[in-house]
């Protein structure tokens, strides 16, 4: 029987000046291989450094960016401390209490809502001009208003005639809840009834102002694109 | 963000928005009830929204009449590049009916209205120099 023989006992020399070059060469590869290693680490700090920058910025960014939307929206009585349905419950995110939410807001809060220049009117004008208001009433109905809109083509749709009818109904209930007439309505009351429309959960309303204000950011973020009937 | 309602050429453009709804309603108020806390035939709806038109809700179906839309049509001949939008309702179940409805333009009128879902008497109405089209039109 001839007995084994590892292969690799031959490969290594039997030679100790011939180890020694190969050990040489070897440690040569390898002082070479720490540089790049070197190399690399620096790049890979770098980047990270990089990288630890941008998401400074973008931390920066996200602390600051709702600062001007959330003035934009304000301008339209949105309030983001208001109570509002759970999330994941029916009507989520809706708001709940428009006379909590009023009295809580006091009447600074509340009279930013009226302003005297263009826009949507809260209560429409139809529903309320034939009314016997005192003036004082009616001008808060008159500044109760969006500010101005930068424009989207009305269509054919019933949305605006449903609002009406939506704002007469409820201003109806409102009145007789209140046991007053038009003509004993007080400014205080007006504005009450305002924060109520704003906050209404009737789907003619609430469905009117939402899409406004959708659009008017919209407006905001790409201010050239077109808003026609069937982009509303 | 620029305030439009600063910007003197909005300016002009929601006093000449406040005339032509005047104009509107003088004519309207002629053939029909304008909505108030009840409803009632017809409605302007009187906020800008930055675009030049006139809207218009009209509930009753005699306010459809030729000689209404041709007087609202001589109203907006009086004000280039406006247009009245006339949107046809169907209270209080809104959905019964398709969106439909009217431009009146000083050079033409776009009838987007469905008549098969009128009652009879209201289904041969027609408006001299008008085109069939659509809500994009």
């Amino acid at each position: 029987m001839i007995p084994y023989k590892s292969p690799l006992a031959t490969v290594v020399p039997s030679r100790l000046e011939v180890r020694l070059e190969i050990a040489k060469a070897l440690y040569t590869l390898l002082e070479d291989g720490d540089e790049q290693l070197r190399e690399r680490r620096a790049e890979i700090a770098s980047i990270r450094q990089g990288l630890a920058e941008i998401a400074h910025e973008i931390a920066k960014f996200r602390r600051a960016a709702p600062a001007p939307i959330l003035s934009e929206l304000r301008k339209y009585g949105y309030n983001p401390e208001e109570p509002r349905i759970p999330k994941h419950s029916t009507g989520g995110g809706r708001w709940t209490d428009n006379g909590t939410q009023f009295a809580a807001s006091g009447m600074d809060d509340a009279t930013s809502i009226l302003r005297s220049r263009g826009g949507h009117h809260f209560v429409p004008r139809a529903v309320y001009t034939n009314l016997p208001l005192k003036p004082e009433t009616k001008k808060v109905f008159d500044d109760a208003r969006t500010g101005p809109l930068k424009g989207a083509r009305h269509g054919w749709d019933a949305e605006h005639d449903a609002y009406n009818q939506a704002v007469a109904d409820a201003l109806k209930k409102f009145l007789a809840r209140s046991g007053i007439e038009p003509q004993d309505m007080t400014p205080e009351q007006a504005l009450r009834f305002v924060f109520d429309v704003i906050g209404s959960n009737d789907p003619r309303i609430h469905d009117l102002n939402l899409q406004l204000y959708r659009r008017e950011i919209l407006r905001y973020i790409t201010p050239f694109v077109p808003y026609g009937p069937s982009r509303n | 963000m620029t305030d439009p309602g600063r910007d003197p050429q909005y300016e002009q453009q929601v006093k000449t928005f406040d005339s032509l709804v005047q104009a509107v309603n003088a004519v309207l108020e002629q053939y029909g009830k304008h909505d108030s806390l009840d409803p009632g035939d017809y409605s302007v709806y009187e906020d800008y929204w930055g675009f030049r038109q006139v809207k218009v809700s009209i509930a009753n179906l005699k306010v459809l009449e030729p000689v209404v839309i041709q007087r609202l049509q001589q109203v907006i001949r009086t004000y280039p590049e406006w247009e009245i939008v006339v949107a046809v309702v169907h209270r209080p179940n809104y959905r019964d009916w398709p969106e439909m409805g009217l431009y009146i333009r000083p050079h033409e009128i776009i009838d987007g209205l469905q008549r098969e879902y009128f009652p009879k008497e209201f289904q041969n109405i027609e408006y001299e120099g008008a085109r069939r089209g659509t809500v994009n039109d």
